[in-house]
């Protein structure tokens, strides 16, 4: 059985021990903290200063609103915005004709016209001032910024108010404060009450969610590494390959192109499976002996989990053996690696699921509702990575077919390399 | 006659292995200036860039250094020579270094160009990072004569320091980010010259 | 100095498995055989004298340099390995240029000695040429030059000849008899023909031991009057080949002409005394040494 051997070699193989190794560190690090103890129920009372029941995040159109369109006139007035595109900060100034297109957003968001805005000078940004008092004391005193007065136009819907934000931050050029994936990260935030607290646990800790609320913090972890310790595995078996002079040897074998690299990768997949399905059960017994009095379901998790890692591992491993293929094994880990660590700094903890990146986040047993909410966005995200792992595979398998026919190697043909065929 | 062939190993390694590494740590540092902010920065927000990404220059430079010898017949005849090959890999070692302090040089200067808050100490800290990091790699690479293994060990590492801050100790990578002094560079340094010192010892007594 | 190889009880050990069973050798000036099945421990010992391996007991001295002494060993020796490969982008020239280095030769002397070996061993034209671009018999050229490089006193050569078509083999068998002129060379193969021609000692190893040494004449001798050859029929045939060990077989029409090798004249008709060639000596080696061989 040509799957066994394949199998074999990859868990035979350094890399594999490693991937192993990296998952359940990984699990034992992140995740099983989270284990030891079932979250605390709420304590009703009087809270003390600097205590809280936590925050949210709301989509209520009376609260993201108002906070947005303040922001955007803020900056605008400032004349620079901050965009995360890696989560970290970056000062974005516009030219004339961007600021013109910035301000018209605000005119039909508030009927405040570029003419008054520019006219504006009394600005202020908000800030915190020292304050001497009568008895010598001195204070830290926030101060509001100044704005012009505005009010928000009573006749625009949430819907255009979305649309509005999506031009605004395509003139900005992306992952500002009104991107789709951090508007409500940055507006939509508030403060729970005793009651949302309550609610957040009984949701945690309700028979039919314990399961789902877990697995979604562990997919969250698990993410992480599985968007990148795959190529590592798929890249060692191609170099072993190439290490051990194999390539030859095995292209002038019967067995066809496509049964090859199929076999491979599903051999790859369920090896690299191995390690996830076994964290994934220990979390589950763990989380029985948790919760022993609850009668918890296992089935949702178990289909979440699938749909959440399978389509990472798998995007991953067939990406690194189409470039593993098409140029070369190494080169393959630094486009992972490239990928990897753009999509792992451009994901907020919870809350920030798009459509296209690699790695979906929800770092947090709670906000099942802020999960839902972006649901929509999860399954096509997740879906999008599954199509694309099956068109890379075909792709591989193509181009595996064509160099064993003699085509050149993609690199030496791009890259020109002086290549004299062997006099031999 | 020892210090011309030191010379001539420099210059066939630079031309024919030199070439990989150098491209994979120069895409690094666009990389870095292409993802993050590099203007007008206070001290710790400064440091993220150098600590955050541009670190990776050390593995891009340092975890290929056993690369050429991959396959054991090239490596058993260069070990077969007078020159012990230590000495081929420490020249290696010497002119990535090399590379790498220049790379981090160049984006603490261009920081500096973009009025942010650096100095020495950015240096120090980014080119520490970098050396430690890269210092993990080779030490993998080396071990287990896996190239492959040496940048996931790397990766592992970096992952790491997102969860380990006080387990790591003074080899935490973005100690700066944190708290704003170099003081871990010495220590990184030290950690690496030993590892790469175990390393280089175990594989000369690999027989 | 003396100028022999000394071998005395050489132990030597991959992990569990025992790869070098107390060796005792003495290799004198000249071209020098180390025959044996692959996987006799052939390479092991070569790499062991080559300072590549180290051994677990015993002593090796090398033109009376202790072998532990790498620093030295490796000034005397040139090595080419199994299945020579180099860094495939370099040019032949570069490559040599090089490995010169890493042996400690100066400017001038690398220059000199690079352009008297690639003529010796025919690759002036491929000088600039990338190694990738070369044939396997260019390679092993190549491969023989970068170890003469140093004008070495002893030259190990592990199965060169593998792999190669009969011309570039005869071709590379005289470039390593003129080199044996001046020095040591050890040339390991399970490649018979290899030995008879151009060896004047041999040893024949077997599962990590020595079983005979001495030189090609005597291995010969002892073989003779124990190697026959008859034409038979299919069904004797068979029988012979369940009883003898059989070196060689040619059909002709009905008949087979069969050698075999038995310590005394096999009673079938037509049997008869045959001259003993070197195949038939190492068959016979081996069979006399008491060694496992699968009758055909």
């Amino acid at each position: 059985m040509l799957w066994m051997k394949e199998c074999n070699k990859t868990v035979c193989s350094i890399i594999f021990v490693l991937y192993a190794a990296a998952v359940a560190a990984m699990y034992i690090t992140q995740f099983v903290p989270e284990l030891k103890d079932a979250p605390a129920k709420p304590y009703k009372g009087a809270l003390q200063p600097g205590e809280g029941y936590g925050s949210t995040i709301k989509e209520d159109p009376a609260i993201l609103m108002p906070a947005a369109v303040e922001s955007l006139i803020r900056e605008y007035l400032e004349g620079s915005y901050r965009t995360y595109p890696l989560l970290f900060y970056k000062d974005v100034r516009l030219k004339e004709e961007d600021s013109a297109g910035i301000a018209a957003v605000i005119e039909e968001l508030t009927g405040l016209t570029k003419a008054e805005l520019d006219r504006f000078d009394a600005y202020e940004p908000e800030r915190y001032e020292a304050a001497l008092h009568e008895d010598g004391e001195q204070s830290i005193v926030y101060k509001e910024a100044q704005l012009p007065a505005y009010s928000l136009r009573a006749d625009i819907s949430y819907e255009r108010f979305r649309e509005l934000m999506t031009i605004a931050d395509e003139i900005i050029g992306g992952a500002s404060k009104y991107s789709e994936q951090f508007l409500l990260y940055n507006f939509a935030r508030v403060s729970m009450t005793y009651e949302e607290a309550l609610a957040e646990y009984e949701e945690i800790t309700d028979e039919e969610n314990i399961a789902g609320s877990y697995s979604r913090l562990y997919c969250d972890y698990m993410g992480i590494i599985l968007s990148i310790m795959p190529v590592f595995v798929c890249a060692g078996l191609w170099q072993m390959d190439k290490r051990s002079r194999m390539e030859e040897l095995i292209y002038s074998r019967k067995i066809s192109s496509l049964k090859l690299i199929i076999t491979r990768y599903l051999s790859m997949l369920l090896c690299m499976s191995i390690p996830v399905i076994l964290t994934f059960l220990h979390a589950m017994i763990c989380i029985r002996n948790l919760y022993p009095e609850k009668n918890i379901h296992f089935g949702n998790a178990i289909a979440l989990t699938m749909v959440w890692l399978i389509p990472a591992i798998m995007a991953v491993t067939g990406t690194g053996a189409l470039i593993s293929e098409l140029f070369s094994p190494l080169f393959a880990i630094f486009v992972q690696g490239a990928w990897w660590y753009i999509a792992v700094q451009s994901n907020q903890n919870a809350g920030s699921i798009t459509k296209y990146s690699l790695i979906v986040r929800h770092n947090t047993l709670g906000s099942m509702k802020l999960f839902q909410i972006q649901y929509g966005n999860f399954m096509q995200n997740r879906m999008g990575y599954l199509i694309l792992s099956m068109i890379v595979l075909l792709c591989t398998v193509i181009i595996y077919h064509w160099h064993r026919k003699g085509a050149g190697h993609a690199k030496k043909i791009l890259w020109k390399n002086t290549v004299r065929k062997s006099k031999a | 006659m020892q210090k011309r062939s030191y010379g001539k190993i420099l210059s066939v390694n630079l031309k024919h292995n030199f070439k990989m590494p150098i491209v994979s740590a120069l895409g690094v540092l666009i990389l870095t200036l292409l993802l993050f902010n590099t203007t007008a920065l206070q001290s710790k927000e400064a440091a993220r860039p150098i600590e955050f990404l541009l670190c990776f220059t050390g593995v891009m430079l340092l975890v290929p250094v056993f690369y050429p010898e991959q396959d054991e017949t090239i490596r058993d005849v260069i070990r077969s020579k007078k020159i012990d090959y230590t000495v081929v890999c420490i020249v290696r070692v010497l002119y990535s270094t090399a590379a790498m302090a220049a790379l981090t040089a160049f984006m603490v200067l261009i920081m500096k160009w973009g009025e942010c808050d650096v100095g020495m100490d950015h240096f120090w800290s980014g080119a520490a990072d970098a050396w430690f990091l890269g210092a993990v790699g080779f030490t993998a690479a080396g071990l287990t004569n896996n190239i492959t293994a040496g940048y996931m060990s790397t990766v592992l590492y970096y992952l790491a320091n997102y969860g380990l801050r006080n387990e790591l100790g003074p080899f935490y990578l973005f100690a700066m980010s944190y708290s704003g002094s170099s003081d871990t560079a010495g220590p990184k340094i030290l950690g690496a010259v030993i590892l790469m010192g175990v390393t280089l010892t175990l594989c000369r007594n690999r027989k | 100095m003396n100028d022999e190889i000394r071998i005395a009880h050489v132990d030597k050990f991959y992990g569990k498995k025992q790869a070098l069973k107390d060796v005792s050798l003495v290799i004198p000036q000249g071209m020098f055989g180390l025959l044996g099945r692959n996987g006799a421990g052939k390479t092991t010992l070569m790499k062991t004298l080559a300072a590549l391996h180290t051994k677990k007991s015993g002593e090796i001295s090398i033109c009376g340099v202790p072998v532990e002494d790498t620093g030295k060993i490796r000034e005397m020796i040139g090595y080419l390995p199994q299945d020579f490969s180099m860094y495939p982008n370099m040019s032949v020239y570069e490559c040599l240029d090089y490995l010169g280095t890493l042996s400690g030769l100066g400017k001038e002397e690398r220059k000199n000695s690079i352009d008297r070996l690639l003529q010796k061993v025919n690759l002036q034209e491929q000088a600039g040429d990338k190694v990738k671009s070369l044939s396997g018999g260019m390679k092993r050229r190549l491969g023989i030059a970068q170890a003469l490089l140093h004008d070495p006193k002893v030259l190990i050569v592990d199965e060169p000849t593998a792999g190669l078509d009969p011309e570039e083999r005869i071709r590379f068998r005289n470039l390593l008899c003129e080199t044996a002129q001046e020095r040591i060379v050890i040339l390991s193969t399970h490649i018979v023909g290899d030995i008879e021609a151009a060896c004047e000692n041999i040893a024949v190893m077997n599962e990590g031991r020595i079983l005979w040494r001495g030189t090609v004449e005597k291995l010969i001798a002892e073989a003779e009057g124990k190697v026959f050859t008859a034409d038979v029929e299919k069904d004797v045939l068979m029988e012979i080949r369940k009883t003898y060990i059989v070196t060689g077989m040619l059909k002709q029409g009905r008949m087979t002409s069969v050698r075999m090798i038995a310590e005394k004249r096999p009673e079938f008709p037509g049997c008869m005394e045959a001259e003993v060639n070197c195949e038939d000596a190492y068959m016979y080696c081996l069979y006399s040494s008491g060694c496992e061989i699968e009758k055909q």
